[in-house]
């Protein structure tokens, strides 16, 4: 995915995490904290086009026409809405209400678009896996783990258990949204605490932690392949 | 390993701990609307009882965010065998994240970072 694509994205989801906040709570029967929460919420922080300002639509031309043009509608009208906030004092309560629509049909595009290209970048990697493990005469094994994140909500990938050699497998779906990557899987034996990571990195390569003996910040980052994934198994039973 | 065992454990005690005091708090507020004098024949006077039970989550919060901090700062100097003194901040948003870490307890953890640093200049 293009890092343009990925820093809108990732602006979008910021904003995601501060519209409807924050939640008040109080011990005191004077206060409704309903009524503060909403007008704490009318200062509407991410009612802004700067959020818009990493937004490239060539970043996007992979995508099928309709997702595009989707996105573009969305992206318009949320820019029209917010060009039309003052800078020095809140939203009018129209406004505020035409902007919660707009982000929200903004924030469905872009879920549509990053949950279509990571279930599908997530699948391949377990199908991948899944066809390396029957070489190695493993007996994989596939079960539906529901995931949740911001942005992209409720989702479900499979989880893959790998009976090898005598010891259990797993490899796990962690996320879509990491620090400095575009998704991440554990991959771990069991029973134990010891873990790898399998992860795609910006440009959507996947990578799998070695050395992870030495701590997650001292493992060595190699490109996933046959050999490279066979390793970090191995390295794991060592562990144990 | 152990060591993270421990972290999770002193993290655990003072929840048991905050359990504790809510359990004591509601017990004084019993016993000072049956004797409102109740604090002053021990030498403190009603306000004081009034605070404690008003700013026993947000103390406990606080000590809660120190052994979380206390771990970090430990995992930092031990584990990744660091000498400097990153902000939490740093610590929580550049320093330690990797891949083993979802975005979104990233951004929670931070959430709780920014309502701790709240409070301690608050109450």
């Amino acid at each position: 995915m293009a890092t343009q694509a990925s820093d809108f994205i990732l602006d979008v989801r910021r904003a995601a995490r501060l519209v409807h906040k924050p939640i008040v709570t109080t011990d005191s029967q004077l206060i409704d904290p309903t009524m503060i929460s909403k007008a704490l919420q009318r200062a509407a922080t991410w009612l802004t086009p700067k959020i818009l300002e990493t937004y490239d639509p060539a970043a996007f031309k992979t995508w099928p026409g309709e997702l595009q043009e989707e996105l573009r509608d969305a992206v318009n009208e949320f820019r029209t809405v917010a060009a039309n906030v003052p800078s020095d004092k809140p939203a009018t309560t129209p406004l505020f209400q035409e902007g919660v629509r707009a982000f929200d049909r903004l924030q469905t595009a872009v879920q549509k678009v990053v949950r279509i290209e990571w279930e599908n970048a997530a699948n391949s990697l377990i199908s991948k896996v899944e066809s390396w493990a029957k070489e190695f005469g493993w007996f994989p094994r596939r079960e539906t783990k529901m995931l949740s994140e911001t942005l992209i909500g409720d989702y479900s990938l499979d989880r893959l258990y790998m009976y090898a050699e005598g010891n259990l497998f797993i490899l796990d779906p962690l996320a879509r949204f990491i620090p400095g990557g575009l998704g991440a899987f554990d991959l771990s034996i069991q029973p134990s605490f010891y873990i790898t990571s399998i992860y795609r990195d910006t440009q959507g390569e996947w990578f799998v932690h070695l050395d992870v003996g030495q701590g997650g910040h001292n493992a060595k980052k190699e490109r996933l392949t046959k050999e490279t994934f066979r390793t970090a198994v191995n390295e794991l039973r060592s562990l144990i | 390993m152990m060591k993270r065992q421990l972290r999770i454990e002193r993290i655990n005690a003072v929840v048991q701990e905050y359990l504790a005091a809510h359990t004591a708090a509601e017990l004084l507020k019993e016993q000072t609307r049956s004797d409102p004098s109740y604090g002053v024949k021990r030498g403190w006077k009603p306000r004081g009882g009034i605070d404690f039970v008003s700013n026993l989550e947000a103390t406990y919060i606080i000590r809660i965010y120190a052994e979380f901090e206390a771990g970090l700062r430990d995992y930092w100097l031990t584990f990744r065998r660091k000498n400097t003194r990153p902000t939490m901040n740093q610590l929580l948003n550049e320093s330690i994240p990797i891949r083993y870490f979802t975005q979104d307890i990233i951004d929670c953890a931070d959430e709780v970072r920014e309502y701790r640093n709240f409070l301690v200049h608050d109450i």
